[in-house]
């Protein structure tokens, strides 16, 4: 199978719906002539022109509420946030408009529209690096999706241009340069449904975004060490599969959830949280591990940095403790 | 205000009733007077009434709960009137007792603490959560077990005492391997082990259980034993019956056997009496004998008072009702308390001599075998009669060797020779 990259994978997913359906577009800042601050959008302003793929002015606040005004009208648009970080000045037509439109016109009315955003910890500074997911998660009415691989970042964004309700789409700026293969077929991924990376029987290692190649490549090593791990990957977060979870969980008897996000009201304590609350509880042999972020923003620093973000020494460090 | 409902103490010797039944619910009215519930102590049933008209406002136990006598059970008084006071009040009561210990390890344990924080300099006082953790851990004191949902899961399927599993964990965690390790363990011993299942004694086995062992360990027993002739006695039922023409009123060995003890112990006073404590001995006024009944698996005692007014019509009645009762489990209080001796019977299964037990407080038990036909000599000739062992434990506190096989010599004299009760 051919092998393409992240950012390949997502334009890809682009073309391809724009291409089925003329109802959806895209904007976003940079998104047009320059082809994307990370070169994600790259040259479908030629292919679909300036009125499918708009530059906006800077003004997250703006983007997201066209976003939602032109799902109201039936169309689809794919809007995009330079980094993560700004969804904050758009929280409120994401959060207080989008997340309920659905709910409040009970059903009538929907705002089919895909926020992309890129996040994560790449040498940016403190408010261009940031993980927020846990902020949109918290939200009710709002999907959240967090592929990993160019596999999963194609077939999901797939998924989400389809779905008629706001999916909030992260993106991890180290993920647009993994390789992975990827079919020329047309696939699609449903929501909900997690992904087991690597099957093993030792250990269950619950990795979001760019954690799980971290947490495939500590497996690795975990397996030299004679500890066999499972990497089970949600793909959604919003909605989460917690049958693939607890079934995992049941079978090792340990987790460890990793995400890069700081660990205070992080994803990965709620995931902890509903791991107790089910029938796996009955199943563990260890408490419930996390290895997260520190609870600082990101430093600017590289040495800093590198330490601020999960490493696969953390990870074995850690399923080894569980498993000695 | 509210009055209280309480775990009566029904006789001497209880020391808690176990609920049966409560035949009221709460916000029930009820009636002064009133049977409001059912409750089992000494091995009987009694009925417990409302102490005062009002409504039902409080249960504190349920059915099958076994209480302490004097404990406040419930509360009855006015419809909506406000008990949580005294709920409160009832339950700070119940905490003191187990939190008294603690409380004292409490303080200790505060004044170290604030000694600590004194000494430590204010800038180190404020330490992220983290690093705190490792604290509190060592703060948590418990002789709770320390394990993992999966052992508790594992050890609740396989019926197993998590307190006989080692610990190997850091921290005295019982891990999987731990569990699992004792499964294999037991495993192995199963082939060499006698199969065996356990049982949990409840109501009138318990209390009696509980109550046997106290009789032997507080009481030095003595048994002496006499062989009685029992021809005349044979006799004397088989004429008294033939004459009878209500067949209730026919009598039975046993019959005699009470009547003949009573007249006995009338003679010797001292048997119808009991030692309490070691340093008192309660003489009663009437002759009151206990008979022991087996119902069942289950022993019971019921109590013929008052014997010396009685003649021997009254006892074949009073006989047949307390049997009865016994049968039935519906012997009250009264009935089965206040006897000086017992009489227990094993005859009917061929036992001759036994050691029989003090049904405590009383002053002996006689042991009572069976009547078999045996070759012995009268007036220097071997001739076959009715032959009859009877065993008397007695308290040795309260009676010497002598007295109480004077007593036994009493019971047998009058036995062999019945005219002799007139004299």
């Amino acid at each position: 199978m051919r092998v393409i990259t992240g950012r390949e994978a997502v334009r890809e997913a682009l073309r391809e719906e724009m291409q089925r359906d003329e109802k959806v577009f895209i904007m976003g800042e940079d998104v047009g002539v320059y082809g994307g601050a990370f070169g994600v959008t790259g040259n479908l302003v030629e292919e679909f022109g300036e009125d499918r793929v708009r530059d906006t002015p800077i003004s997250e606040a703006a983007i997201a509420g066209a976003a939602v005004g032109a799902s109201l009208l039936g169309m689809r648009p794919v809007a995009e946030m330079m980094f993560m970080d700004f969804v904050t000045i758009a929280s409120d037509q994401l959060m207080n408009q989008g997340a309920k439109i659905h709910y409040m016109f009970g059903g009538q009315q929907n705002a089919p529209f895909v926020m992309r955003m890129p996040a994560g910890a790449a040498e940016a500074g403190a408010q261009h690096t940031q993980s927020l997911e846990a902020l949109l998660y918290h939200i009710p009415g709002l999907k959240v999706v967090m592929p990993s691989t160019p596999y999963d970042l194609k077939g999901l964004l797939k998924t989400a241009i389809r779905d008629d309700n706001p999916v909030m789409f992260v993106e991890h700026k180290k993920g647009y340069g993994e390789k992975g293969e990827v079919p020329e077929e047309e696939y699609t991924i449903p929501f909900g449904k997690a992904d087991i990376k690597r099957e093993g029987k030792d250990v269950t290692i619950i990795a979001t975004s760019h954690m799980v190649f971290k947490a495939l490549n500590a497996a690795e090593t975990l397996a030299e060490k004679k500890v066999d791990a499972e990497v089970l990957d949600p793909r959604t977060l919003v909605p989460l599969d917690m049958e693939s979870i607890v079934k995992s969980v049941s079978k090792t008897g340990k987790v460890v959830i990793v995400h890069e996000a700081p660990r205070r009201g992080g994803v990965g304590g709620d995931i902890a949280a509903r791991i107790s609350d089910s029938e796996a509880f009955y199943y563990l042999e260890k408490p419930i591990k996390r290895v997260t972020g520190p609870n600082t923003p990101v430093p600017f620093s590289p040495v800093l940095e590198s330490e601020f973000i999960p490493s696969e020494e953390k990870i074995i460090d850690a399923v080894m403790k569980l498993t000695k | 205000m509210a009055e209280e409902l309480i775990m009566p103490k029904l006789s001497m010797t209880m020391e808690e009733g176990q609920i049966v039944n409560w035949l009221v619910d709460e916000g029930d009215a009820v009636e002064e007077g009133e049977v409001i519930l059912e409750v089992l102590s000494d091995k009987t049933n009694f009925e417990v009434e409302a102490p005062a008209s009002g409504v039902l406002l409080k249960k504190f136990y349920e059915a099958d709960d076994v209480v302490p006598v004097t404990e406040v059970i419930g509360y009855i008084g006015e419809e909506g009137e406000d008990i949580e006071d005294l709920i409160a009040d009832k339950a700070d009561e119940a905490k003191a007792g187990s939190d008294k210990e603690a409380e004292v390890e409490d303080k200790e344990e505060t004044a170290e603490k604030t000694e600590e924080a004194e000494k430590t300099p204010a800038a180190e006082k404020e330490q992220p959560a983290e690093k705190t953790g490792k604290e509190f851990k060592d703060e948590i004191i418990t002789d709770k077990i320390k394990t993992v949902p999966a052992v508790r899961r594992i050890a609740e399927e396989n019926n197993i005492d998590l307190h006989k599993v080692k610990p190997t964990g850091e921290n005295n965690v019982i891990e999987v391997r731990d569990i699992e390790n004792y499964m294999a363990e037991m495993e192995k011993e199963k082939g060499t082990e006698i199969e065996a299942y356990r049982e949990k004694l409840s109501g009138i086995r318990k209390a009696s259980a509980k109550k046997v062992k106290e009789s032997w360990t507080d009481i030095p027993h003595v048994t002496v034993t006499s062989e009685v002739n029992m021809e005349k006695i044979i006799e004397l039922k088989d004429s008294w019956n033939q004459m009878q023409k209500d067949d209730s009123l026919k009598v039975s060995i046993t019959d005699l056997l009470i009547k003949i003890v009573a007249v006995a112990m009338e003679r010797h006073t001292i048997m119808n009496a009991y030692m309490e404590d070691d340093v008192e001995v309660v003489h009663n006024e009437g002759v009151n004998i206990g008979l022991a009944v087996s119902v069942d698996d289950k022993l019971t005692v019921p109590v013929f008072k008052n014997l010396e007014a009685k003649n021997i019509k009254d006892i074949v009645k009073e006989k047949k009702e307390l049997v009865e009762k016994a049968r039935n489990n519906k012997l009250k209080s009264d009935e089965i308390t206040g006897g000086s001796l017992t009489i227990s019977n094993l005859g009917m299964y061929g036992t001759e001599i036994f050691t029989p037990i003090i049904n405590a407080p009383q002053s002996g038990i006689l042991g009572v075998g069976t009547i078999k036909k045996k070759p012995v000599v009268v007036d220097d000739e071997i001739t076959i009669k009715p032959m009859m062992w009877l065993s008397l434990a007695f308290d040795h506190r309260l009676v010497e060797g002598a007295p109480a096989a004077a007593f036994l010599k009493e019971i047998k004299d009058l036995l062999e020779f019945p005219a002799k009760v007139m004299f």
